[in-house]
């Protein structure tokens, strides 16, 4: 029957037509998914690529069976309507998982005023090299090289004075 | 053909549409009740490719109520409607691109 012939032939087209919109929408996703930062928008899109891949198989699918008279596949176009609709419906539950995320946290209540404890000081101070070399004439440094220098020569008096 | 595969076939292919339709409703809510236009775009374009596919199973139930002839023309329709989801998601993800691209600064459409 010619007319029902050209039916099939028409659907068969408009099942690749869409087959075609289906994987540049998959495509598509993958390049944003790729472009965009990782981030809480960019959840979505692995799973709206595979999707989309998975529906577009399933119209080409379909558009073989119309296109060859083989007549409506169950199997085949089923498992990959049952996938890609699967998988889309985890990512839109991902997305759903996001949502307390964006909201910003509530406010805490204020907790009791408490005496803070003073933190133990350090009996050593840690000084740094570069502090060291600042150290100036007159500093305790320098008086405890003039200490040294006058007990020198307090025993250089004392032995003075015995001999 | 069995029909009685196909009707059970569409029956779990309609729950299926039916629990993703929820789930796109659920999304689009959240989104805005939160005020983010991106995710409420995403729950709008996941209520339509729900709609179509909620369209397939129907039509797919309906092969042994109705004449060859009109059950082909659904077929038809319902190809139609999954390019209209091609097209959402494709637009979906301009628009995603779009408002990134302007919110981080430099970078082309």
């Amino acid at each position: 029957m010619p007319d029902q012939q050209g039916l099939d032939f028409l659907i068969g087209i408009s099942a690749f037509a869409s087959a075609i919109f289906l994987f540049a929408a998959s495509g598509y996703s993958m390049f944003i998914r790729m472009r965009i930062p990782k981030g809480k928008f960019s959840v979505i899109f692995p799973y709206l690529t595979m999707g989309m891949f998975l529906l577009g198989f399933m119209m080409i699918s379909y558009s073989v069976i119309f296109l060859s008279g083989l007549g409506v596949i169950t199997l085949l176009t089923t498992a990959l309507f049952f996938m890609g609709t699967f998988i889309m419906m985890v990512g839109a539950y991902k997305v759903t998982l996001e949502f307390g995320e964006l909201a910003p946290p509530p406010p805490r209540p204020m907790p009791k005023t408490k005496k803070r404890k003073k933190a133990p000081a350090s009996k050593k101070k840690v000084v740094s090299p570069s502090s060291k070399k600042r150290v100036k004439k007159g500093t305790k440094k320098g008086k405890k090289g003039t200490k040294k220098a006058k007990k020198k020569t307090k025993k250089v008096v004392r032995k003075e004075e015995e001999e | 053909m069995d029909t009685s595969i196909l009707f059970i076939s569409s029956i779990m292919n309609l729950f299926i549409a039916g629990v993703f339709m929820g789930l796109a409703y659920v999304v689009l809510k959240g989104a805005e009740a939160e005020g983010a236009i991106l995710w409420m775009d995403l729950g709008r374009t996941l209520l339509m490719i729900g709609a179509c596919l909620v369209a397939q199973s129907l039509v797919v139930a309906s092969v042994a109520m109705i004449p060859d002839k009109a059950f082909k023309f659904l077929w038809f329709v319902v190809f139609i409607l999954f390019a209209v989801t091609g097209f959402l998601t494709a637009r979906y993800c301009y628009r995603t691109n779009k408002l990134l691209a302007g919110l981080l600064g430099g970078g082309d459409d």
